[in-house]
């Protein structure tokens, strides 16, 4: 029997493991629509054994982030692909919230829903949902963040897309997100389907020096794409999304130039100038000028984030 | 519950995709088989049939590993086998072709005193019955750059990779269905250096016949890759520093000439005129060259596997 989904949790070995694979396992009903794979990439064995008939453990070795995501992709047998952190864990009723998506968008290249945010101390701190269905290209060039582990990849369509990057890392995520968009729909649920941690003095395991170049990388390959620009013209349906295509334009623009890659540049420059008279009334909205300000940062992950002093 | 992989390191991880042809057994026992304790090396079969493999002893041996996966394509198949090796050299075998004894046992001495992190011995090109036809022996050492993006193919049964250069180079490109071998051996050209072994280390089936490789797609995967290469820009000067005479030259300019056609033909007229300033460039530096014959046949000349070719004249005279 192929399984509806299947959940990949990359460790690196930390007690949390437990509770991310507790929480997975916790929706009993449909368990045997599942699987999990616990792939452990801390290059020794795990001290929990997790014995369980739908529990598959790979061991890699200390492969990162991206090549674990993808060799339990590669070894998962669902039709959908979920990955979970081994920080994080699921909310009661995330994989129903799944299927019912799955069953009303059928074609949709990604499924996704909201997280919550809470402290060590379990104080619910705030939520998290792009809350767009459909062409998304747009808000992922604009790094509105989908949390990996609130999203559901269709097994397909993330194979055709080459899956996670192990050159882009981190940002492996939004790089991801950005080549499905220019390929398919992307379909949201306002449901809570997964809990993040986090406090001040938070640790992490993410090299986040290297986020902006890899988003810059990124950014890039998008924009190279071919129909990039037609595909982002039609995500973006609010002033402030327009503001964000001709912001990624100008910065590539401004980028390209600093590289002396002059052809490029003005490429990307004939396609600022498109984006800019393209946005009509747009230009005289608070909320475009507002998308040309904002740093490359999400503003849907901002306000949630700094109004707790999370970064 | 199932437990795939260990965690401890050796010299040689080959890593053998299937789809369950009956030649894996010939593929196994040809590696199985080298003159060096399996304490040193391990096996890793990575079948993508989508179907359980037929039981064999083989597969109760304590350096062999298998995982299956789900029709996922050679590209991600050797990714995955290559993501739980344990080996500091990566070896990458199809089920259909076979090494022949001896061969770890000298990568090993030459690996002890070179630096390359590509090492590769001659390969003999066999028809489907398993009869010899062209022997490939390219002598290409240290920067091989030029020759990769001109043509040159260096079989990945026959070769041995670094396991920190392949995962630096982000390994296969799972795109790619065919001209993944060359496009990996480009990508870590780009920075590493090669290094030839003199005896002949490999078999491998030649031909369309029986190939599972998708060669309706390859032409414009093959092309794509090379796009994305010369987007690199590491490419430029690696392409240079790796072509000292007018013939190499000659290449290197052709190389950014005809991806300034190709994307002229694609609508992409901008970046045609910034790849032909590339090539202008090129032929800028080449010089005195330029007054060599041997540059301009280089440049106009399409590409080709010059030891291909040798291969094939030694097999017609012989």
């Amino acid at each position: 029997m192929t399984p509806f989904l299947s959940t990949i949790i990359p460790t690196i070995g930390r007690p949390s493991l437990i509770k991310a694979v507790d929480s997975v396992l916790a929706e009993g009903q449909v368990l045997a629509e599942h699987e999990i794979i616990i792939v452990n990439d801390s290059g020794r064995p795990l001290e929990h054994n997790f014995d369980h008939r739908i529990v598959t453990i790979l061991n890699t070795n200390r492969r990162r982030l991206s090549v674990a995501r993808n060799v339990g992709a590669a070894v998962a047998r669902g039709q959908y692909l979920h990955f979970l952190d081994d920080d994080d864990w699921m909310l009661p009723g995330w994989l129903g919230e799944f299927a019912r998506l799955a069953a009303a968008h059928p074609d949709a290249v990604l499924l996704y829903g909201g997280l919550q945010i809470v402290n060590q101390a379990g104080k619910f701190l705030g939520e998290l949902n792009l809350g767009v269905t459909g062409n998304c290209a747009a808000h992922v060039l604009g790094n509105a963040w989908i949390q990996v582990g609130t999203a559901a990849f269709r097994a397909d369509s993330f194979f055709k897309a080459g899956g996670f990057s192990p050159l882009i890392l981190p940002a492996e995520e939004t790089h991801l997100y950005r080549r499905l968009a220019l390929a398919g729909e992307f379909a949201h649920t306002p449901g809570l389907l997964m809990s993040l941690l986090r406090e001040a003095g938070w640790q992490t395991t993410t090299p986040y020096e290297k986020v902006v170049e890899n988003l810059r990388i990124s950014r890039e390959a998008m924009l190279d794409a071919p129909g990039a620009w037609t595909r982002l013209y039609h995500s973006a349906q609010t002033p402030y999304w327009r503001g964000r295509n001709l912001k990624a334009y100008m910065a590539s623009t401004l980028w390209n130039l600093k590289s002396r890659r002059w052809t490029t540049a003005l490429s990307r420059s004939l396609y600022a100038a498109a984006t800019f008279l393209a946005a009509g009334t747009s230009l005289i909205d608070q909320d475009f000028r507002q998308a040309i300000k904002d740093t490359q940062v999400s503003a849907t992950a901002d306000r949630a984030m700094a109004a707790h002093n999370l970064y | 519950m199932a437990i795939v992989g260990r965690h401890h390191n050796l010299f040689s991880s080959t890593i053998i995709p299937t789809i369950g042809r009956p030649e894996l057994a010939r593929a196994v026992e040809s590696v199985l088989q080298q003159d060096c304790p399996p304490t040193e090396f391990e096996l890793i079969v990575v079948n993508d049939s989508g179907r359980p493999l037929p039981a064999a002893a083989w597969q109760d041996r304590p350096n062999v590993t298998i995982l299956n996966t789900n029709h996922r394509e050679r590209s991600v198949a050797r990714n995955t086998g290559a993501a739980i090796a344990r080996g500091r050299f990566l070896h990458f075998l199809d089920d259909d072709d076979w090494l022949l004894s001896g061969s770890l046992r000298s990568v090993m001495d030459l690996a002890g005193q070179s630096e390359a992190a590509w090492i590769y011995g001659i390969t003999q090109l066999v028809d489907r019955d398993g009869a010899p036809l062209i022997l490939l022996d390219h002598r290409l050492a240290g920067n091989c750059f030029a020759p990769l993006m001109a043509g040159e193919w260096i079989p990945l049964q026959s070769s041995w990779v670094r396991s920190e250069a392949f995962h630096a180079a982000g390994g296969f490109n799972p795109a790619l269905t065919g001209p993944e071998d060359i496009d990996l051996a480009r990508r870590i050209a780009l920075s590493e250096d090669f290094a030839p072994l003199d005896g002949i280390v490999a078999c491998v089936g030649m031909g369309q016949a029986g190939s599972s490789t998708p060669w309706d797609n390859h032409s414009r995967q093959s092309r794509a890759a090379r796009e994305a290469i010369l987007d690199d820009p590491r490419t430029y000067p690696r392409l240079l520093s790796s072509a000292p005479t007018a013939l190499w030259r000659g290449r290197a300019g052709r190389a950014y000439a005809t991806s300034a056609v190709w994307n002229l033909r694609q609508g992409r007229p901008l970046r045609a005129v910034g790849r032909l300033g590339t090539a202008l460039r090129a032929m800028g530096n080449a010089g005195l060259a330029l007054f060599d014959p041997e540059y301009w046949q280089a440049f106009l000349k399409p590409y080709a596997s010059v030891t291909f070719a040798a291969g094939e004249r030694n097999r017609q005279s012989a």
